[in-house]
């Protein structure tokens, strides 16, 4: 079946149905919204006169229907998880790449290039760079300007048996002044010595691929290059680079600069840069960009797409749940109605039976929830690789989780759960009293 | 002896009895068997690659060093030259936008040789005629004609960012995919429109014997531009195996659908079990044997899986159509996602794999009651 | 009679019609009824007379379609479902023919759900408990599930907990209907007690003329009215002898 050759009537149930999923879903978005205060206010009454079931008897309910109890929390968790887990995954990526990016630094990229890779800075733009405005020195007094060169080039894997087997990797070529314009977090081994084939690589790349490893010897543009040094940028892009002396990598590729990363000082900003590269009509093609900026926008689109396929497929996942979590407090209060109309006998009111059973699906909810953030929280260890259409060469990621991301899957499980009880409850909370009580 | 055909009657039935709980779990089943078909067709329309044999002939030349470094397009006179070669023709990705800096789609400025290099992009000879003809002429696929309501005639003016200003481009033909899997939403321009004097080519693709490969990078390795010469296809596997983690993330979550349809299922059965409790007994009581009231139960499961099923199958294309079309907004370019038979027959086998799971604790137990009991306990 | 007179239960031109759908059942049809302070009444009839019905007016937890129901003073009909909940936690004990005890509590805590309506200190709370469930002789039974206790002591427990928030009125809805005759006894015995030492005001719902013979006073029902106006019980625990049928006279 391809999409020229649907039949036409599957546009039209399609449509159909479609538009009866719309309603439901509208519908049931505007019951849950309007329920809230409904809820809330009873809620808060019960609270305010002390006149709640107590907390043990729903604990105590959900711990004798074991089976259903344990399915419903099942699903719920495995919900949870895979959403936080989609969303540690899109967070990862862009936490990779918006940290590999200096606070205080500003990228100096041609104005027509879409990124570094398609760059050009002509060398003889640099001394007029440094004397842009806030540009930051070290010690001795020397401007934090690294011009840099940066070229795609394939490398095969380890161990690899095809040799169309490997990745495009990104080789940028510095100047010494690179390693404190991007400081490192440590260094196994030495820099490179300038003038040599000497390298040092980012520690993703480790055992990856050929060559790739202390003492080793990595081979692109027709030359072996050796690997003196492994760098921990923090589990940043630039974890996946290879670091070199620009001055005998430029020849080898015939390439001049691509890019200049700027450390501005504390005090300054970018729009002062931009403003000086304007009124210079030598520099005026270069754009200034933040650092962090430049790598955050190479993750936006992949980000986004994660991000839109881990709600679309979570949202239709949690239909299941909250479905399962509506048939399991139906059973409850059906196996309960003779104990609910009871309680209702004795005393207790409507409100507090709704919030009991209300309660009672968010408690699980969240139970369930916490497991399944939790399970989701030990993908921090892992790492994966990706290459997209952004970045072009392949950068490591990892699996990252932030509190308000773990609240956040946490409320929308708490959600699912008010969204499952809540006709089982009011409905148990209208029960007639007299047929309620003599119920099997 | 199995009376049938009261017993269907019977299932539909006790099936209906609580109407609002079969209709949750139709639902439940349903709309999980979807999510599974859209993460299916995900998966396996993220690289579409033609294994088709006869397409090995396919090649693709690029600077060895770099895949950001461009050739010589005077190279291609000594590809020619080579015994085994065919056709050779440049190629230039133009990356120009259309209206809206977020608008992409594929854009290539190729040389005539190109297609017949690619034969797949199949239009009208008299089309294909009045697009050479015309050096501002257009060759846009169906789908990207279908996206923007293009017409032939049409003028499209495209933006471009590598190759600087604005691009007025005549539509002069239209071309379908000659199979599923060819991209039926790139535009094609003329190479000598975008460089007249133009001396390089980001590309160069060969239509060659695939051992010509070796041949052509031997014939420039020590040159300025040493190549690297491989077969489409295998480029393309390339770039799907660079998004394997995502696939594989995509691949586990369809793996977990299944864990969820048996227990959404699972725990619908159950209860639908114990509200028929009385029936079972009843009919147990009054001769029926214990294999009559698994079957019932069995039979209840396929009934609400099969309607699932029905469901998610009928809605699934528009879902997809809606998928693709936030996929497009989000990522650009253009994505296509089909129901695939293959996709079909896995969903709907394990639905109702998923649901003989599902059913057989509670079928089991049904099957078993003690008569007595149960008379006494609904007594 | 009450203090100054007017009786504890009063019931004038109380009817009660059920809707199934389309149709109406009357289940009680214009019933006049006053039962005074400190009353052991037995109500009997056969099945569909409206007897149940009867209690569940009489104990709030359920409306009369016509006519005024006033116990202890309150207009019940007037009263929002609210109120009325706030006015049984407080007033009224419930005794039922299948315990209704809540299976995942222990003895004690389904004994002490009505105190937590009334707004007492955890210690307070527990000495009353300890106290109703000495009252009815399990005190040792305390941290036991119901489906560790026999039906006469789940029963026991059910009426722990109908004492344990000291309400004026009783209501039971055959209490022996599911006990043999032993556990029965003590039952009513009990009963019997609650009334005479501890002047609660009783109606019970019963099958089991041996039951009624513990009451003062037996009403019948049937069809949704009073057939008698009630004859007096001959009195003492029934020994299971045969049920002399009341021909309906008032002593």
């Amino acid at each position: 079946m391809t999409g020229a050759e649907d039949p036409f009537w599957t546009d039209l149930i399609a449509a159909g149905v479609g538009m009866l999923a719309a309603v439901a879903l509208s519908l049931g978005l505007l019951v849950l919204l309007v329920s809230l205060p409904y809820v809330g206010v009873r809620a808060l009454a019960v609270l305010w006169r002390r006149e709640w079931i107590p907390l043990v008897y729903n604990l105590r309910s959900l711990g004798r229907r074991r089976l259903m109890t344990l399915t419903t929390a099942l699903v719920l968790a495995v919900v949870v998880f895979v959403l936080t887990a989609v969303l540690m995954l899109a967070l990862g990526i862009e936490h990779t790449l918006a940290s590999t990016g200096n606070p205080r630094n500003v990228k100096l990229i041609d104005e027509n290039a879409l990124s570094e890779w398609t760059s050009w800075v002509d060398s003889e733009q640099l001394p007029a760079l440094g004397t842009l405005p806030g540009l930051a020195r070290d010690p001795a007094g020397n401007p934090l300007l690294s011009p840099e060169m940066v070229v795609l080039i394939w490398a095969p894997r380890q161990g690899a048996v095809d040799a169309d087997d490997g990745a495009n990797l990104s080789v940028r070529g510095v100047q010494p002044v690179a390693f404190e314009v991007h400081p490192t977090r440590g260094l196994r081994g030495a820099r490179f010595q300038p003038g040599t084939n000497q390298i040092v690589i980012g520690k993703a790349l480790v055992g990856r691929f050929a060559g790739a490893e202390l003492g080793g010897s990595m081979s692109f543009a027709d030359r072996d290059w050796r690997v003196v040094g492994v760098l921990d940028h923090g589990g940043t892009a630039h974890d996946s680079e290879i670091w070199g002396d620009v001055e005998v990598m430029a020849p080898t590729f015939r390439r001049g600069y691509s890019t200049v990363t700027l450390t501005l000082d504390e005090r300054a900003d970018v729009v002062a840069v931009s403003a000086a590269l304007g009124q210079n009509p030598d520099l005026s093609r270069l754009l200034a960009k933040r650092e962090v900026e430049y790598w955050r926008a190479l993750s936006e689109n992949y980000v986004g797409f994660v991000r839109l396929l881990g709600s679309v497929v979570t949202v239709i996942f949690s239909f299941g749940a909250i479905l399962g979590a509506l048939n399991t407090m139906y059973a409850q209060v059906a196996a309960r109605t003779r104990e609910i109309g009871t309680l209702r006998a004795i005393g207790f009111k409507p409100r507090a039976v709704l919030t009991s059973l209300l309660a009672e699906s968010v408690l699980l909810a969240l139970a369930a929830g916490s497991v399944g953030v939790l399970a989701a929280s030990l993908l921090g260890r892992m790492t994966f690789q990706l290459t997209t259409v952004q970045t072009l060469s392949e950068i490591t990621y990892g699996f990252h989780l932030s509190p308000v991301l773990a609240l956040g899957c946490l409320g929308f499980a708490g959600l699912m759960g008010y969204a499952g009880g809540l006709l089982p409850a009011w409905r148990a909370s209208r029960l007639p009293i007299v047929e309620a009580v003599r119920a099997n | 002896m199995t009376p049938s055909r009261p017993l269907g009657r019977l299932v539909l039935r006790l099936a209906l009895r609580n109407r609002g709980r079969t209709l949750i779990s139709v639902l439940g089943v349903g709309v999980t068997l979807l999510a599974f078909l859209v993460l299916r067709t995900l998966v396996t329309s993220w690289y579409t690659v033609n294994t088709d044999i006869s397409k090995s002939d396919q090649l693709e030349m690029r600077h060895k060093i770099s895949i950001s470094f461009v050739l010589w397009r005077r190279m291609a006179d000594k590809v020619r030259s080579i015994p085994g070669v065919q056709q050779v023709s440049a190629m230039l990705w133009f990356s120009g936008y259309y209206k809206d800096e977020k608008t992409r789609f594929g854009q290539l400025a190729v040389e005539e040789p190109y297609f017949e290099i690619f034969p797949e992009y199949l239009a009208p000879p008299e089309q294909m005629a009045a697009y050479f003809e015309d050096m501002s002429g257009a060759l846009v696929g169906e789908e990207l004609a279908n996206k923007y309501g293009w017409k032939l005639g049409d003028r499209i003016t495209l933006t471009g960012t590598i190759y600087q200003g604005d691009w007025p481009l005549n539509l002069r033909a239209i071309y379908r995919g000659e199979s599923k899997s060819t991209d039926r939403a790139r535009l094609f321009l003329h190479y000598k429109h975008v460089a007249p004097e133009g001396e390089h080519s980001h590309r160069l693709m060969v239509k060659a014997d695939p051992t010509a490969a070796k041949k052509i990078d031997a014939l420039f390795a020590n040159t300025d531009t040493p190549t690297k010469t491989e077969s489409v296809l295998s480029v393309e596997r390339s770039w799907a195996s660079w998004s394997s983690a995502v696939i594989s993330a995509i691949n586990i979550a369809a793996a977990l659908i299944l864990l969820i349809l048996i227990l959404v299922l699972g725990n619908a059965m159950a209860m639908a079990a114990r509200e028929s409790l009385r029936e079972y007994a009843t009919l147990r009581a009054i001769g029926y044997r214990s294999r009559h009231i698994l079957a019932l139960v069995l039979a209840e499961g396929f009934f609400v899986a099969g309607l699932g099923i029905v469901l998610a199958l009928a809605v699934a294309p528009a879902t997809l159509r809606a998928f693709a079309k936030l996929m497009e907004e989000q990522l650009g370019g253009t994505w296509q996602l089909y129901l695939d038979g293959g996709t079909v027959t896995l969903a709907v086998g394990t639905a109702l794999l998923a649901s003989l799971i599902a059913c057989s604790v509670p079928a089991w137990r049904s099957s078993r009651l003690r008569v007595v009991e149960a008379l006494r306990e609904i007594a | 009679m009450s203090a100054n007179g007017t009786p504890f239960i009063q019931l004038s031109g109380v009817s009660k019609i059920y809707r199934r759908g389309a149709e109406s059942v009357p289940v009680l049809d214009q019933v006049d009824l006053e039962v005074p302070e400190g009353a052991f009444e037995a109500i009997m009839g056969p099945s569909g007379s409206g007897k149940t019905t009867l209690l569940n007016l009489i104990s709030g937890i359920d409306r009369s379609s016509a006519g005024r129901v006033v116990v202890g003073g309150l207009d019940l009909t007037k009263r929002s479902e609210d109120a009325l909940a706030d006015w049984r936690s407080k007033h009224v004990g419930f005794i039922f023919q299948f315990y209704n005890l809540v299976a995942v509590l222990t003895a004690f805590q389904n004994v002490e759900l009505p105190l937590l309506l009334v707004r007492l200190s955890a210690q307070e709370r527990r000495k009353r408990v300890d106290t109703a469930l000495e009252l009815v002789g399990l005190a040792d039974r305390r941290d036991h599930f119901p489906r560790q206790l026999s039906g006469g002591q789940e029963q026991r427990v059910g009426i722990a907990r109908a004492i344990v928030t000291d309400p004026a009125l009783i209501v039971a809805d055959e209490p022996t209907g599911d006990l043999d005759r032993d556990s029965a006894d003590h039952i009513l015995a009990l009963l019997k007690r609650l009334n005479q030492e501890l002047n609660k005001t009783i109606v019970m719902v019963t099958h089991d003329p041996a039951a009624a013979q513990t009451a003062q006073l037996i009403r019948r029902i049937d069809k949704g009215k009073l057939i008698t106006d009630g004859a007096p019980a001959t009195g003492a625990a029934a020994a299971g002898t045969a049920a002399a049928k009341m021909a309906g006279q008032r002593a």
